[in-house]
């Protein structure tokens, strides 16, 4: 049985069109409000009209700016949002940078979106309980 | 022997001179003139001359002819005070030539020579007179003649009436033989000092005539053993070699042979020959130059196998390389597959599917599994490079035949395409398929750049050209926004990618087949604008 998120937002950055569409369409189903973005230049122009109890969801390996760089910008600008890192690489080294560098979670390639989503919830619930 | 006949000669031609003349103690030649030495004694016979008499004349004049005619000098003088009794027009020539008119009776040394020099030349005199006719060598004033002096006692029956001496100028037949010395000494050295073993031999019969301590060293013969015999009776080789070698070396004027040889211990050693004909005192020689390859063949091979392994340690390496990348991007469709799926099951648990939805999500999670299977496909093509095929191939055609592959796709992308090949054919060594595949992936690389958002200018210029030294050289250029910063290090990386849809491969498969022609690819972009991307592929190797 599963189960719908109502007002559950995601702001979700990765460069590949055809996972951002997947993800972005099984989030939706599932109930949350999805915010796409092609780029982490992209949502960084929006981060700060961001609502208090959103959660980022953003790919690792993007041309540009990749998401430990992101990362980084979200966290000195908004401190509270939490990020979670995902990325089609999966090595121990980037594991541990994403930890290192203070992602909220870190998921391989292909996701399953059962646990992001109640990754997200966790997450957003453990904000929320904060203001 | 020469020198004693020059010198019985001289004492019969003087003596006969000398003993004739009634007035041998007054001017007799002078300047040497041929007239001059016709005898007037005659006169007091008036026309009763006797036949003898005239015959004797005769005689005289052609001596006299005969002795003028040689740059050699010849002269004698007195035995007390060493006074000219007779020159002939060698010495008044010599002594002309410095200014000195010489007349009977003279001792030219007192005009020419220096004090202490004058003892020594008299003592040439004295030598005789005490212990009879001798030949020496004797170095002239300046240093610059050699004349080699037969100096000869005269005698009237048991009166000695004078010295005579034939001086002959032996400067250049001294100087000859020292350059032969010289050369010979020169010769020696090298011949002997020479790191390579050198033999000298017979050209005919493959007799060894002469041999280097280092020939000794590598063949462990020592030359008294060698010379005389042949290298087949030596053993260093069979019969069959030396007619191989020899005809190599008939054929050839410088030939080089590779033979092993059997050395005096039974060893057996890899020897580089080479042999060039040589004359010496009219014999012709084959002088081989023959060198111990044995470790220099070993290391070769050595370098080959160790090359061969670093080749395929490269190649797991990239293997590596290639796995890590395989996996990203098989894990980007199949992170599309599942979220779709996962979509779909959640759009079916609702009381009301939206067929839209899933219709839209099965299409797209057909077009992920697409992509997946393209990346597998191309993975295949990646790794097929290692079955290669090397032919002589005119790369200018083959790059043709791909213009015409291409032609279609560009045309419809709205794109340019100008083959430009230089004369003359640029011809390699290559696998052909592979060489198009590369022309191909840059064409497509370039007309990708071109099509993706860019509004200028779409053409693509794809230059062949060829140099003896370095090979094919191909360019492709594009008139495309060219490579971003910080892009062209990363280009030929596997799997990197700048296009939203690019699989990051064509580079990446460009460079290995490049480099499995040891060949060299790099990007660059055009001051004018636009991206380069040129390939080399080297001459064949010579010895491969």
């Amino acid at each position: 049985m599963t189960t719908t998120s109502p007002g559950v937002a995601i702001c979700l950055v990765d460069d590949d069109p055809s996972v951002r569409r997947a993800l972005r369409r099984f989030l939706k189903v599932a109930g949350c409000a999805v915010r796409d973005y092609e780029s982490a230049a992209a949502l960084l122009v929006e981060l700060d009209e961001l609502e208090r109890d959103v959660c980022i969801v953003a790919d690792v390996l993007m041309p540009g700016m990749d998401g430990f760089a992101l990362l980084a910008a979200v966290r000195a600008r908004r401190p509270s949002i939490p990020v979670i890192l995902m990325s089609a690489h999966d090595s121990p080294q980037i594991r541990e940078q994403a930890a290192d560098s203070g992602a909220a979670m870190f998921f391989r390639k292909p996701i399953d979106g059962e646990e992001l989503l109640g990754a997200v919830q966790r997450l957003l619930r453990g904000t929320s309980g904060q203001t | 022997m020469t020198r004693s006949l020059h010198g019985v000669a001289l004492s019969y031609i003087i003596g006969v001179l000398m003993g004739t003349r009634e007035t041998s103690d007054r001017a007799l030649a002078g300047g040497a003139a041929t007239e001059e030495a016709a005898p007037e004694n005659a006169a007091s016979n008036g026309d009763g001359r006797s036949a003898l008499e005239k015959e004797l004349a005769d005689y005289r004049t052609i001596q006299r002819a005969v002795i003028d005619s040689t740059s050699d000098m010849i002269w004698a003088v007195d035995p007390v005070r060493f006074g000219l009794l007779f020159f002939n027009r060698g010495l008044a020539d010599y002594f002309g030539e410095r200014g000195i008119e010489l007349k009977i009776g003279d001792r030219p040394e007192d005009m020419f020579f220096p004090p202490g020099l004058i003892e020594t030349w008299h003592s040439i005199y004295e030598r005789a007179l005490a212990r009879g006719p001798y030949v020496m060598e004797y170095n002239v004033l300046t240093g610059t003649h050699v004349l080699e002096l037969n100096v000869n006692v005269l005698r009237r029956g048991d009166e000695v009436f004078g010295v005579s001496v034939f001086g002959k100028d032996i400067t250049e037949r001294k100087r000859a033989e020292q350059a032969i010395r010289e050369s010979e000494a020169r010769w020696r050295t090298i011949f002997g000092a020479y790191a390579a073993a050198i033999a000298l031999v017979r050209t005919d019969s493959g007799e060894i005539v002469d041999v280097n301590r280092a020939w000794e060293e590598m063949t462990g013969f020592p030359r008294e053993e060698a010379l005389g015999r042949t290298p087949v009776m030596l053993g260093l080789w069979p019969a069959e070699q030396q007619e191989s070698l020899q005809a190599a070396r008939m054929s050839e004027r410088l030939s080089e042979v590779e033979v092993q040889i059997r050395r005096k211990d039974g060893q057996r050693r890899d020897v580089s020959i080479t042999s060039a004909f040589i004359d010496i005192a009219g014999e012709k020689l084959f002088v081989a130059i023959s060198q111990d390859v044995t470790d220099r063949k070993r290391a070769r091979e050595e370098l080959r196998e160790l090359s061969e392994r670093l080749f395929h340690q490269d190649r797991v390496v990239r293997a590596g390389e290639i796995t890590s990348s395989l996996a990203h991007e098989l894990n980007q469709p199949l992170a599309g597959i599942l979220s779709n799926a996962q979509a779909i099951r959640r759009y079916l648990d609702a009381a009301n599917p939206d067929l839209v939805e899933i219709a839209e999500a099965i299409d797209d999670i057909i077009a992920d599994d697409k992509r997946a299977a393209e990346v597998i496909h191309r993975l295949r093509g990646f790794l097929k490079k290692d079955v290669s095929k090397r032919e002589t191939v005119d790369v200018s055609r083959l790059a043709a035949e791909v213009a015409k592959l291409a032609k279609h796709d560009l045309e419809i992308a709205n794109v340019v395409l100008v083959m430009a090949p230089e004369e003359p054919p640029a011809t390699v060594v290559a696998d052909a398929v592979q060489v198009q595949q590369v022309i191909l992936n840059l064409i497509n690389n370039a007309e990708q750049a071109l099509t993706q958002g860019w509004k200028g200018e779409r053409r693509i210029v794809v230059t062949t050209s060829t140099n003896a030294a370095e090979g094919v050289t191909v360019v492709v250029r594009d008139t495309g926004p060219g490579f971003a910063d910080g892009v062209l290090e990363r280009i030929f990386d596997p799997f990197y990618s700048t296009k939203p849809s690019g699989m990051g491969l064509g580079l990446a498969i460009s460079r290995s087949i490049v480099e499995a022609h040891e060949g060299k690819i790099w990007g660059a972009n055009a001051p004018e604008g636009g991206a380069i991307v040129t390939f080399i592929l080297p001459p064949a190797a010579a010895d491969e």
